[in-house]
């Protein structure tokens, strides 16, 4: 246990370490960061913050528009995913097989290489700098990781409870309501949230889709700042916005974490 | 009301599960489908819940053509073998669910349930969930949850085959007075023979999905069909005794006695059952069961012999009873 | 009536997945470009003559292929190590498990400006060290030799506690009376490790791996954000690539075969390695 603790904090700092500094960046004045070993008078400061918290549009802006097409994209791919997975387990093996290894292999795929087509559809059906119509790609390519963790967990309940209930006179709608989805509904946490943490997460799409500043999601907006020049970056505003950014999805990680973790590791094993 | 069904049959891909069954229960009667696992029994009982559609025949409830009936329709009261309680909800929630969803009113619910819990004295548990009961009281309650659904036929698929020997024995009279009370058809799969004779006034014995007979459990056990219905009803097991090619004699161990004549043999072990005992005896015609009582001297030299009339005669081929030897 | 419920996911995913490939091979037969007018021109395989006398493209293919290679093979071997510590039972196990899974749950573009920082000449933490050593500075982010190997690093820190978690959920799969069995007939803790984990975890490594080459073969938001694709196009990737060209030179006929040729080169290497692996009998599972 004694020796086995320094490759915990081992492990600990290497994950940290990086993400203390954003912190440490966050808090110091530029004098400080340009010369970190004298002395200053005003070492530590707020003003990052202020600036970020400032500008226009305010940051909540993008959070708020990251936290919109989350939620969304989560309720669109659950509202198509948990049918589908469904009835994945009720039609023949070997069709639900093909099925299967298609998604799988589509989970797998490097969905970047999919933008330019992406974005001859939102020109095509005039669906650019359009928020909500983020979630439409995002759900599609959410699809086949939400199905393979959901239609697993769907395999895995008995059948008898599903053909008790018929018999007690519940349509298909009514066992979903009061069956199904109570009965695998860790599984839909964890696909919930593993949904809302790529689309929180995605920048391509959201990229080439958005370029009004008002709908910009928080990745792009967070490279936009990266990206107004190069050479001089704002580096205590931007490291300020950093951990503005970080800590909604610390609170999230923190909160969910078995469930991610659940989420991840049912979709190794099941995938 | 009666349950029919007539030439009844299911198959996946070429293999018949069930084929050409006919069964009639009638109000009150309780018929048990007895047979080894894979013949077919808890398959008629999905074709007559609907769970499963069948390839041929029809089934009738009360004079009316249910085949094509969704299950969902159909007023079936199943006990399943694993109970298939709703493991998220109470006890209370697992009896009162479908009487919500088929519209019964909440005062109407809170009577039914209250005078069930009652009937299976099992007040107590209503607030609890499936996973802090015992095998017994899940047993009650997924009866519990039959009855309340007010079926038309009830099904019961091995209600007690995940409980152990004593408490079943417990079960038995009350599972009696409850089902037989309802005076409704009642159908009791089942793969153990004790357990159909005490539950049910008939049995019907399948084999590879084919009933092979149906009768009383006397009718079974003194005039099997087949050898396989001799060997699957009556312990311990007769003994079978292979005459020629094509003949097999039946003898049921209680039948054969000790003897100054008859056929020689060799005591090679013993089980003590009780009120009496188990001998194997090593003879001519190949291994001998017989049963015989405690008190009784077992001599060096034995020799045993039966009556005439309790042999059984199949034929080797077909496994068939014959009738004149 | 299974088969309504799973048409509307099955037409995502073919919109989604499918048809964007057969739309790139069709525009990559064409000419699609600001001296087209955006107007789709055949233009009789061009795309792919280019594709093929192309400098910066091959210089891409092997600088993504570097990455590829150095980043998951980094991963998974930490990853192994990681897990096989976190596999134990103790209190607290929790939060570590949160704090190792955050840097994978952050998006990328946070942290790939923060490497920046960090790799930054001559303010970055890495240039303070060098400078309390008296060594000269690094300039990691300016010399095309070593920018590759930051972008490496910043990935490795990203997704290595990803793999871990799979190849952890492996461990957790292996019944613990295996290894009492294999103590009870003599062997070892490393020999246990070499005849029983490594062989159970490896249906684990191996779609970790998959997972892994795939979406690092499509590194995007992190050489964009961190690197610009620079210096020098010293660490662009193929996708970098494919979206400069249709984003910056707008040349959508071309963009569309190079994604189009990676996609295939993605699925050449994802082929021929699972063979190889099958040939040298590195695999015991299928």
């Amino acid at each position: 246990m004694k020796n086995r603790s320094i490759y915990y904090i081992a492990i600990i700092t290497w994950s940290i370490l990086p993400l203390a500094w954003q912190i440490y960046t966050s808090f110091s004045s530029p004098e400080a960061l340009t010369a970190p070993i004298l002395n200053h008078n005003n070492r530590w400061t707020l003003e990052n913050y202020i600036q970020i918290i400032n500008s226009d549009p305010p940051f909540w802006t993008y959070l708020a528009n990251s936290t919109l097409v989350g939620l969304l994209t989560t309720f669109i791919t659950l509202l198509v995913a948990i049918p589908a997975s469904y009835a994945l387990t009720k039609i023949s093996f070997y069709l639900s097989s093909i099925i299967r290894l298609i998604l799988l292999g589509a989970a797998l795929f490097p969905y970047v290489l999919l933008f330019l087509a992406l974005l001859e559809f939102a020109r095509k059906l005039d669906l650019g700098n359009n928020l909500l119509a983020l979630s439409l790609p995002y759900s599609a390519l959410s699809m086949p990781l939400a199905i393979l963790l959901l239609s697993s967990s769907f395999r895995d309940l008995p059948k008898d409870l599903e053909e008790a209930a018929t018999l007690e006179g519940l349509t298909l709608l009514d066992r979903f309501r009061f069956i199904l989805i109570p009965l695998i509904r860790p599984a839909v946490a964890s696909t919930g949230i593993l949904v809302f943490l790529f689309t929180w997460n995605e920048y391509p799409i959201a990229l080439t889709w958005i370029s009004n500043e008002n709908m910009l999601t928080l990745p792009v907006a967070m490279a936009r700042i990266a990206g107004s020049s190069i050479y001089s970056v704002p580096y205590g505003a931007y490291a300020a916005a950093t951990v503005l950014g970080s800590l909604p999805l610390l609170l999230f990680v923190i909160i969910f974490q078995k469930q991610i973790v659940s989420g991840l590791t049912q979709g190794a094993v099941k995938g | 009301m009666t349950l029919l069904i007539k030439n009844l049959g299911r198959h996946i891909n070429d293999s018949w599960i069930v084929r050409h069954l006919n069964l009639e229960v009638t109000d009150g009667e309780c018929l048990a489908l007895l047979g080894p696992s894979g013949c077919g029994k808890s398959s008629t009982l999905r074709l007559i819940a609907g769970l499963d559609k069948p390839n041929e025949g029809s089934i009738y409830l009360n004079n009316k053509n249910i085949t094509n009936t969704a299950a969902i329709d159909r007023r079936i009261g199943m006990v399943f073998q694993s109970y298939a309680l709703f493991p998220h909800l109470t006890v209370a929630e697992n009896l009162t669910l479908g009487m919500k969803i088929r519209g019964i009113s909440n005062l109407e619910q809170r009577q039914k349930l209250r005078s069930t819990l009652e009937l299976f004295q099992i007040e107590n548990l209503a607030t609890r969930r499936p996973s802090q009961l015992s095998g017994g009281q899940k047993q009650r309650i997924a009866l519990a949850r039959a009855i309340l659904r007010d079926p038309l036929v009830y099904l019961l698929d091995e209600p007690m085959s995940n409980l152990d020997a004593q408490l079943r024995e417990q079960l038995r009279p009350e599972l009696r007075r409850i089902i037989l009370n309802q005076n409704l058809p009642v159908l009791y799969v089942t793969h153990d023979q004790h357990e159909a004779m005490a539950m049910s006034q008939k049995i019907a014995v399948l084999k590879e999905g084919i009933l092979e007979q149906i009768g009383t459990p006397q009718e079974l056990y003194h005039e099997p069909v087949s050898i396989f219905v001799a060997t699957f009803i009556g312990r311990p097991q007769i003994n079978v005794i292979y005459n020629s090619s094509k003949h097999i004699t039946g003898i049921r161990p209680e039948n054969i006695y000790f003897n100054s004549t008859g056929l020689k043999a060799k005591l090679l072990h013993k089980e003590w059952l009780g009120t009496n005992q188990l001998l194997f005896l090593d003879t001519p015609v190949g291994n001998i069961r017989i049963t015989v009582d405690i008190g009784i001297e077992i001599p060096e030299d034995i020799t045993i012999n039966w009556d005439k009339k309790h042999e059984h005669h199949f034929d080797s081929q077909t496994g068939m009873r014959i009738i004149n030897v | 009536m299974s088969l309504i419920l799973v048409l509307p996911a099955i037409i995502l995913v073919i919109l989604v997945f499918v048809f964007p490939l057969i739309r790139y091979a069709w525009l990559s037969f064409h000419a699609v470009s600001v001296s087209t007018g955006l107007v789709m021109v055949p233009n009789f395989g061009a795309n792919w003559s280019r594709l093929i006398e192309d400098q910066r493209f091959w210089q891409d293919l092997m600088q993504t292929t570097r990455f590829t290679a150095f980043s998951v093979t980094l991963e998974i071997i930490l990853a192994i190590a990681i897990a096989l510590l976190l596999d134990q039972r103790w209190n607290g196990r929790g939060i570590i498990r949160a704090i190792t899974i955050l840097p994978w749950a952050l998006p990328t573009t946070i942290m790939a400006l923060g490497w920046r920082w960090i790799f930054n000449t001559p303010y970055g933490p890495i240039e303070q060290l060098t400078q309390l050593f008296g060594i000269e500075y690094l300039n990691l982010l300016s010399i095309p030799k070593y920018t590759w190997i930051t972008t490496v690093i910043a990935d490795v820190w990203k997704t290595t506690p990803f793999v871990a978690l799979i190849i952890l959920a492996g461990l957790q799969s292996i019944p613990n009376d295996l290894y009492e069995a294999f103590r009870l007939e003599g062997g070892n803790s490393l020999q246990a490790l070499k005849k029983i984990t490594l062989p159970l975890i490896q249906p684990y490594i191996l779609i970790a791996l998959l997972f892994r080459v795939a979406q690092a073969f499509g590194v995007f938001d992190l050489i964009q954000v961190m690197t610009g694709g620079g210096p020098a196009t010293s660490t662009e990737s193929l996708a970098l690539y494919s979206y400069l060209n249709a984003m910056r030179f707008l040349d959508f006929g071309y963009s569309a075969t190079i994604m189009l040729a990676s996609f295939l080169l993605l699925m050449i290497i994802s082929i021929t390695s699972y063979i190889l692996l099958k040939r040298l009998r590195l695999l015991t599972v299928k």
